[in-house]
């Protein structure tokens, strides 16, 4: 096997593949790069077992000449170490041979590397994805999708279900949730293409978080391939595989009150800053808890208080209030999380007692929607 | 003139005293080992207050005749030595001639004591005969000790509350006790009885009557030999630990010896076999000739210098560490009240057969239907017999520790390859302990692999299973180092040692050249280094030279490995998969897979357990399927 490639295009592929790579894995190959050469171009693969990403460099790219294949086959090289050597080669050109035995030698300018590979048929094979259910969506909808998402993911494998997103496609729109059990974030998206079923998957928060990492902004379509074990994401250079989590996802849509008792319209970055504050004194170890209450309809005090440390108090102009008053304590970071997802808008907050969930809806916008669980104080 | 003058005999039995009879325990030994001497087959002692009160020591040994229990109670009076000769090759516990004279010197002593033929009976007071008369025939010796310390107030003062006396006399009776299977001893305090052994030469009944019958079920035997030394014992696989060392006794020649280095030796065994912070219950016999033994040197003759320490430090470490590779097993969950359902024997005799015939599956089959199992039909005939021999013969042995020259290939491994061995060693074919055969059943908190066997299902730290994989690669790597790989200094180190160290280093610096450290000399009992090895950790230098010249000042050999090893364990445990992490079938399988070839799978580095065993028969009953 034999080809040179640019070092900067090859650096970019890398860079993709290199997210799915692993230091600590039980599968010594899978600490490596897969390197698949063919007359059409360079296929490089990374994967933790949990996700595979691949991507295509072809020969020709805007015309330009990136890859020259001189002899095709599969190497599996030290991913760490092959992406260090890459990115620090003298020149842009890089030329790779592998001779038998698995020697490699990576040449560029007067550099000249010798690095021993592994047998690419060790490597393990990529999921087989069928076309038939499927769905496109945009990078950049996608992108803001998981980010809406996938920070309320539970973080603990106890009930490993709920470190996944669920997604589901219902009645023309996608419906994504996540909850980790104290704080659930869902999103809403009309869908234009639907796929010929209803479809039900779970996927891990850590794949879509990667993921989220590689897609660009632009508006360019990804197409979603899902069965019931793999997802798969592809955009027209990169294939993002994940497994899929087994196990049934609690339903969710009881948890979601109906009714609430007051309404609070706020300006979210306001809120999202003063909780801020407030929460330099609400310690860690005690859920970082802070208390809201409203004041006479007009505003709202957000305050915090360790004895240990001092307190604060902190007044909120509301835009609309609606009911009883109330006084509520949940945790700085959920609430955090929650306005950063909704993104500085106007939100609206509607609460059913000092013990039950509350939501947080942006104002113009009913396609997220954030619900908290408070903290119970005494 | 008249100002030097030589002490009246009573006043130097007092201060000999002070240093033999320091609290009723001393008393105890001293009368015990008497009776050990004197070649009783069964040994009584009852105590009254812990033996402020009284102290009874009854004996079946050989007794004296009146002639001989009155000069007893002189200093210097021993039967057991008779020239300058036999110091050096005492046999028998007590030789001093101190004893005696000093327990009566600061007691009141009642002496009745026979050889079969003639009896006497004598009481004395403060070490001077108040009353002398003839006494009854009954061969042996029955001596009481009471009011102990009532003429030394001072002392008497210092004695602890009768708890602690008690607890020191009980320690003392219970070594003894593992230091002679074959005598009978009954140890009582009032009318409790604190201890018991029935004197049949089984050390581990000893043990059980001591730990309790479940500890000492657990125990695994190990035993071997070098020129000069003979070792035996018991120790606890690394499932039972202690929080002290205290439950560790060392016998030489049936001496109770306090040793520090064989101690040691018994600990290093255990290497990551035990958690940090615990030791095993163990008992180890050494008997050797007593020329090479020096017990001349305090008089309680608990401290002992040895000839040929290394040598037989090396033969406990290997063959210890050995036994308990064999024995190792996953730790298991068991009921209170359960009855262990196989002994240890054997379990020990399935492990030897397995390893003779390597394609055993299984190793806690019953032995009947065990031999169905494994041997194919057509081989039925010709080979059944041999092999059946072949296990009666490990039974009867026990199991059989080899020794190859005195070192196995754990000591092997701690070695550095730099560092030529004195002795060229074969390697003995590594233990390979049964490892079960697992079948995975799935993950739970993404922290632990399930995994089910015939015999049960099992646990598996995830975390401390690649811990184990990666700890013995990267032991192997961290010693490879190349020591002509030198960082220049500019300004050299500079290392200062008394004189004496001093000496030991300049004969020694051939050690620390192997290892890239070149010592020059600096004026008086002074050194510079002015290079030092590039894989010395940055910043570190100093630190890893003067830790180099301490082994070499101990030992007088360097060992990078060991040097090395934390760094090992943290490099081990900082590379390996943590809790919490998702694995999918074939990552698990791998994990076990290269577990399962580990030389030791069922510990971590810092001695956790791995993996642990659930028994179907354990699992059955909490459903009380079996009741």
């Amino acid at each position: 096997m034999k080809f040179s490639i640019m070092r900067d295009r090859l650096l970019d592929g890398l860079n993709d593949v290199m997210k799915a790579v692993s230091s600590k894995t039980t599968i010594p190959i899978l600490t490596g790069i897969k390197i698949d050469i063919s007359s059409e171009g360079v296929t490089l693969t990374g994967s933790d077992a949990d996700i595979t990403i691949q991507t295509f460099i072809p020969v020709e790219e805007d015309g330009k000449e990136i890859v020259q294949v001189k002899e095709p086959g599969s190497i599996v090289l030290q991913a760490r170490m092959f992406n260090e050597i890459i990115r620090k080669l003298p020149t842009n050109e890089v030329v790779v041979e592998v001779s038998e035995q698995l020697q490699t030698r990576i040449q560029s300018g007067k550099s000249d590397f010798h690095l021993i590979g592994s047998d690419a048929s060790e490597y393990p094979l990529l999921p087989d994805i069928s076309a038939d259910r499927q769905i496109t969506l945009p990078a950049d909808l996608l992108k803001t999708i998981i980010r809406e998402t996938v920070f309320a993911v539970s973080t603990t494998e106890s009930r490993p279900v709920l470190t996944g997103v669920k997604w589901e496609i219902k009645d023309n729109s996608l419906v994504c949730i996540a909850t980790d059990s104290h704080r659930l974030a869902q999103r809403k998206v009309t869908l234009e293409q639907l796929p010929s079923e209803e479809m039900n998957v779970v996927i891990p928060g850590k794949s879509l978080t990667e993921l989220s990492k590689i897609l660009s902004d632009s508006p360019h379509p990804v197409d979603i391939f899902m069965t019931n074990q793999q997802v798969l994401f592809k955009t027209p250079d990169v294939l993002f595989f994940s497994r899929l989590l087994e196990g049934n996802y609690p339903d969710t849509s009881r948890l979601i009150p109906e009714e609430s008792s007051t309404i609070v319209t706020i300006n979210g970055k306001a809120l999202l800053q003063g909780i801020d504050r407030a929460s330099l004194l609400a310690r860690e170890d005690r859920n970082n808890v802070v208390r809201f209450s409203t004041i006479d309809s007009g505003t709202v005090e957000i305050s915090s208080n360790s004895p240990e440390i001092g307190k604060v108090e902190e007044e909120i102009q509301i835009d609309s209030f609606e009911g009883e008053e109330l006084k509520i304590s949940f945790s700085a970071k959920y609430m955090m999380d929650a306005l950063k997802a909704i993104d500085g808008q106007e939100v609206v907050i509607q609460f059913t007692g000092a013990m039950r969930p509350f939501t947080i809806r942006s104002i113009h916008d009913d396609a997220i929607l954030q619900l908290i669980l408070p903290v119970r104080t005494y | 003139m008249g100002h030097i003058h030589i002490m009246d005999e009573f006043l130097s039995n007092k201060i000999a005293a002070g240093e033999v009879v320091e609290r009723p325990s001393s008393v105890v030994k001293e009368l015990v080992e008497n009776a050990i001497d004197a070649g009783s087959t069964t040994i009584e002692v009852v105590l009254e207050e812990a033996g402020l009160t009284s102290i009874q020591v009854i004996d079946n040994g050989c007794g004296m005749d009146e002639e001989d229990a009155l000069v007893s109670f002189q200093r210097h009076a021993t039967s057991k030595i008779n020239n300058e000769h036999d110091l050096f090759r005492i046999r028998t516990l007590g030789f001093r001639g101190e004893a005696l004279a000093s327990i009566a010197s600061v007691s009141k002593v009642h002496l009745e004591t026979s050889n079969g033929e003639s009896g006497i009976e004598v009481f004395m007071e403060g070490g001077h005969i108040v009353e002398q008369k003839p006494g009854p025939l009954r061969k042996g010796t029955n001596l009481t000790v009471s009011q102990l310390f009532f003429n030394t107030p001072a002392r008497l003062k210092y004695m602890k509350t009768i708890q602690t006396e008690l607890g020191h006399t009980i320690d003392l009776m219970n070594r003894l006790a593992l230091c002679y299977p074959d005598i009978a001893f009954r140890l009582a305090h009032g009318a409790n009885t604190l201890l018991k052994t029935n004197g049949r030469g089984d050390v581990r009944q000893v043990l059980a009557a001591i730990y309790g019958v479940a500890n000492a079920k657990k125990m695994v035997h190990f035993e071997g030999q070098t020129n000069d030394y003979t070792i035996s014992g018991y120790a606890t696989a690394s499932e039972i630990t202690r929080a002290s060392k205290n439950y560790i006794s060392i016998f030489v020649n049936g001496r109770w010896v306090r040793h520090y280095t064989i101690q040691k030796a018994l600990i290093d065994a255990y290497h990551t076999f035990l958690p940090i912070g615990r030791y095993p219950i163990a008992v180890l016999h050494i008997e050797g000739d007593p020329y090479l033994t020096d017990v001349n040197v305090h008089p309680a003759k608990q401290q002992i210098r040895l000839s040929k320490e290394p040598d037989l430090i090396q033969l406990i470490e290997t063959s210890l560490h050995r036994a308990i590779r064999q024995s190792m097993q996953p730790p298991e969950i068991m009921e209170k009240k359960k009855k262990i359902p196989r002994s240890t024997e054997q379990i020990n005799f399935w492990k030897t057969v397995n390893y003779d015939t390597t394609s055993l599956p299984q190793f806690n089959e019953k032995p009947k239907s065990k031999e169905e199992f494994f041997i194919p039909e057509d081989l039925k005939g010709q080979d059944k017999g041999f092999i059946v021999e072949e296990k009666w013969e490990e039974l009867k042995d026990g199991p059989q520790v080899d020794m190859i020259d005195g070192v196995d290939e754990s000591a092997e491994q701690l070695d550095d390859f730099n560092v030529p061995k004195a002795q060229e060693s074969q390697h003995p074919e590594p233990f390979k302990e049964p490892f079960p055969e697992l079948e995975i059943v799935g993950q739970i908190h993404g922290t632990y692999i399930v995994a089910q066997s015939i015999d049960g299902f099992y646990l598996i730290d995830q975390h401390a299973a690649q811990e184990r994989i990666k700890y013995e690669y990267f032991k192997e790597k961290v010693g490879e180092v190349n020591p002509d790989e030198r960082q220049a200094l500019l300004l050299p180190l500079t290392f200062h040692y008394s004189a004496d160290e001093a000496l030991t280093l300049k004969e020694n610096t051939k050690a620390l050249e192997e290892v890239g450290v070149y010592l020059e000399e600096f004026g008086q009992n002074s050194f510079i280094v002015r290079e030092y090895p590039t894989w010395f950790p940055v910043n570190m230098e100093s630190e890893i030279i003067e830790e180099l010249i301490e082994q070499v000042l101990h030992s007088r050999v360097t060992d990078i490995k060991k040097l090395r090893e934390s760094a090992a364990i943290m490099m081990s445990c900082k590379r390996s998969i943590k809790a919490n992490h998702y694995l999918d079938q074939p990552q698990m399988e791998r994990l076990l897979e290269d577990l399962k070839l580990r030389e030791n799978p069922f510990t971590c580095p810092h001695g956790r357990p791995v993996i642990v065993h659930f028994r179907t028969y354990e699992i059955e009953k909490m459903f009380k399927r079996v009741m």
